[in-house]
């Protein structure tokens, strides 16, 4: 037979072909046996949940710009923009006949819960307040998407089997990226705001992570053996990672990233074994009972968000508050009692109080992460204003950053506890150390305390070179005090009173002679202080309170106001600008009290 | 089931889907059947492709007319069917190496066409996918280059060429036939 004959027989012969039939198109229509999405009111409701999610994560930006103290804030109000605009995909995706879509919706929201569940559990501050939101909205929105959407078909998604164990990697990969690159944000916020450099290093491989992990959803997605072993190789890197404290995630942070890794590791065994010979089984290993389990383990997980903010006040309270042992420098976390503590430090049982409260909640430190470090300096706080009470240098720390074993501790310092506040920062650098050295270790928290001593060394060495401008006031406030046990520190501590004879002289102008003795110690302080950018500049040490007239009129009066040029003497003061009064510091002494 | 403002259902399905399905179901099929070379699978792609687009009714356009959106979505089910079952053969065909299934699979093998439709069907399998789809669209059902181009996804040149070598290797298959 001919070429030309046989096609035209054969072209006759197919184009009998009978056609499908409309009735059992549209049954198959009508029943789903095409696997169908969400229905519109389903989709509407799951919309409202995500909706109460994103709140939440508005709720974190609104917390952190309004309640929070300003050294407290880290960043969050960046990285909320991430799972919000993730959860608008999520919403807008909810009905798209897309597998890959569909995965995402899910990914998202489960990202969206075990951020909500951490800030919810171990969230500290009012942050924990959002939490439940977020881990409410998008764990119900979860169980309420069940496994629909995800039988669709994909060109490039079509595994011969072991599919819910492929769906499930995915959907874990995705979510760890989102995770991951949530956290990157977190810490690209924090070196935004404090100018830490720790934490961009801490961000790159953050960063690098999520990148890796989502460059192995795409390959699982398009079933490329590389892809598997690469989500093999991440997953491992990143649990090493994410614990050894290299990410420099928080606990919680790491260990739900750990545990989503081990998951991950775990489900392509059965895919892995069949590769190296094992027979194909007919029905995987995750089927009703692995449903059932999820849906399980995404209760507990709503119910732990939701709960959380409870359980931080109740005895298992999980936020990261509490005390450093002194003796052991073992941090104890619960509520402080009053006396001394009973810790377990390094398996060395040291005996309990007889009296006082003994501590709620006792665990070793094995990490130093950010909780932990301001904890432990937050502890150190109490213990260098004591030391440094013989100093007159009251301070407060108010924020501490750690990363890298580069510590940064922000503190006001209350100079000579005259009410002349700066705001300084003390860089800690200790790279041959271990976390946990670091924690425990006291040379580690002594340097804050030198830190400390040298920056005020460091302003009492540097010259009076102040110049008041226009709009600058000068406040001098004038206070005694003879203490015997700085003999011999009058002059670097107080350098206005370097020159015994300025000293009587000043003293003696004021009044002061029948209280000063030889060998007394008078602090004198002068401040100048700019009202447009509201901060104190250096003390400034002398020029303007050599006049024995100002001096007993400032005196007399209390604290006086005048615009002046340094070394310039000014007998009558100048008004007082609007509203400086009220910026003034409260550690300004009445006239009254003066002697 | 999402129904399509303005338009009457009959027996479930839109007006529109039924009017496509009056005008294409049987060019949807025989288009199938003969990239496929399988009558039952053509049938199910194109009962699928149905399904598919009454899912996708609204998005279903005006310009380019609604038969080609429709052959698309067939061709793409097609062509997703065929990359399932080249896994799927892999598969087996690892699975016979370790002789797994060695013993189900003995006494199969390829039998001498009798038929026309066989010994065509044999003809096209000498050639790839690719070349068999060109060779549908433009030897026997006479597409111009430009459609079997756009409805395949690649261009005019290639189309043509893979047509022609088709052609090459099918009349090849004939004369020696022939010759025999």
């Amino acid at each position: 037979m001919s070429y030309e004959r046989a096609m035209e027989e054969w072209t006759h012969e197919t184009a009998s072909t009978a056609a499908p039939s409309l009735t059992r198109i549209g049954a198959l229509h009508r029943t789903g046996a095409n696997p169908s999405v969400v229905s519109p009111s389903r989709a509407l409701a799951i919309r409202v949940l995500l909706g109460l999610a994103i709140l939440g994560f508005v709720g974190v930006a609104v917390l952190e710009q309004f309640v929070v103290a300003s050294s407290q804030r880290s960043g969050r109000t960046l990285a909320v923009s991430f799972p919000i605009a993730a959860l608008l995909l999520a919403m807008g995706w909810l009905r798209r006949h897309d597998l890959a879509k569909q995965m995402m919706v899910r990914a998202l929201s489960w990202s969206a819960l075990v951020i909500g569940t951490i800030i919810s559990v171990f969230g500290s501050h009012a942050y924990s307040l959002a939490g439940p939101p977020i881990a409410l909205g998008s764990g119900l929105a979860l169980l309420l998407l069940g496994n629909r959407g995800l039988g669709i078909t994909s060109r490039s998604f079509q595994p011969i089997a072991y599919r819910n164990h492929l769906l499930l990697a995915l959907v874990l990969a995705t979510a760890d990226a989102g995770t991951l690159l949530f956290a990157a944000a977190m810490q690209l916020g924090i070196f935004l705001q404090h100018g830490t450099l720790g934490y961009l290093l801490l961000a790159l491989p953050t960063f690098a992570c999520g990148l890796l992990m989502a460059i192995a959803v795409v390959g699982i997605h398009r079933l490329r053996t590389w892809a598997l072993v690469l989500n093999l190789v991440a997953n491992l890197g990143i649990a090493y990672l994410a614990m050894s404290g290299y990410l420099g995630l928080t606990i919680p942070v790491a260990t739900a990233l750990a545990t989503t890794a081990t998951i991950q590791l775990l489900l392509p065994v059965p895919i892995l074994a069949v590769a190296l010979g094992d027979p194909l089984r007919d029905r995987s290993p995750l089927g009703r009972a692995g449903g059932h389990v999820l849906r399980l383990g995404l209760v507990l997980m709503i119910g732990a968000g939701v709960l959380g903010p409870l359980l931080a006040q109740g005895p298992y309270s999980t936020q990261r508050s509490g005390w450093v042992e002194r003796v052991h420098r073992t941090w104890v976390r619960g509520v402080a009692p009053g006396g001394p503590v009973t810790v377990t430090h390094r398996g060395i049982e040291v005996p309990p109080p007889s009296t006082s409260e003994s501590p709620r909640v006792r665990y070793h430190i094995d990490d130093l992460d950010q909780a932990d470090a301001q904890a432990v300096l937050g502890a150190l706080e109490r213990e260098t204003t004591d030391l440094l009470a013989a100093g007159r240098h009251p301070l407060q720390i108010e924020d501490v950053h750690c990363a890298q074993r580069i510590c940064e501790v922000w503190l006001t310092v209350d100079w000579w506890g005259q009410g002349l506040r700066t705001r300084e920062k003390v860089t800690i650098e200790r790279r041959d150390r271990t976390n946990t050295e670091l924690a425990t270790d006291r040379t580690f928290l002594r340097e804050t305390i030198d830190g400390i001593h040298g920056l005020a060394d460091e302003r009492l060495s540097e010259p009076c070179r102040g110049e008041l401008a226009e709009g600058h006031e000068l406040g001098v406030h004038c206070s005694w005090e003879c203490d015997h046990d700085c003999e011999g520190d009058c002059g670097r501590l107080s350098p206005s009173t370097r020159s015994d004879d300025g000293l009587r002289s000043l003293a003696g102008g004021c009044g002061l002679a029948p209280q000063l003795r030889d060998g007394g110690c008078c602090h004198l302080v002068a401040w100048r202080w700019d009202p447009d950018v509201e901060s104190f500049g250096r003390a400034c040490k002398d020029g303007h309170t050599t006049s024995c007239d100002v001096l007993e009129e400032l005196c007399a009066g209390g604290t006086v106001e005048a615009c002046a040029s340094e070394g310039e003497d000014r007998s009558s003061p100048e008004p007082e600008p609007p509203g400086a009064s009220a910026a003034r510091p409260a550690a300004v002494a009445p006239a009254a009290e003066l002697p | 089931m999402p129904r399509v403002d303005g338009e009457d259902d009959t027996e479930g399905v839109p007006r529109r889907i039924s009017e496509l399905y009056q005008a294409h179901a049987r060019a949807v099929a025989v288009r199938l059947r003969r990239m496929s070379g399988d009558a039952e699978l053509a049938r199910d792609l194109a009962q699928d492709a149905f399904v598919v687009a009454m899912r996708r009714i609204d998005e279903a356009p005006d310009d380019p007319p609604p038969a080609a959106w429709l052959h698309a979505i067939a061709y793409n089910l097609l062509r997703d069917h065929r990359r399932s079952s080249q896994r799927r053969r892999a598969l087996l065909a690892r699975l016979l190496r370790r002789g797994t299934k060695q013993a189900a699979l003995v006494g199969e093998g390829p039998s001498t066409p009798s038929s026309l439709g066989e010994r065509i069907d044999q003809a096209l399998g000498r050639l790839d996918d690719d070349q068999r789809d060109a060779f549908v669209l433009r030897m026997v059902e006479g597409l111009s280059l430009q459609e079997a181009a756009t409805l395949l996804g690649t261009t005019v040149q290639t189309v043509s060429h893979r047509a022609k070598r088709a052609e090459q290797i099918v009349r090849g298959y004939f004369e020696e036939e022939h010759g025999a």
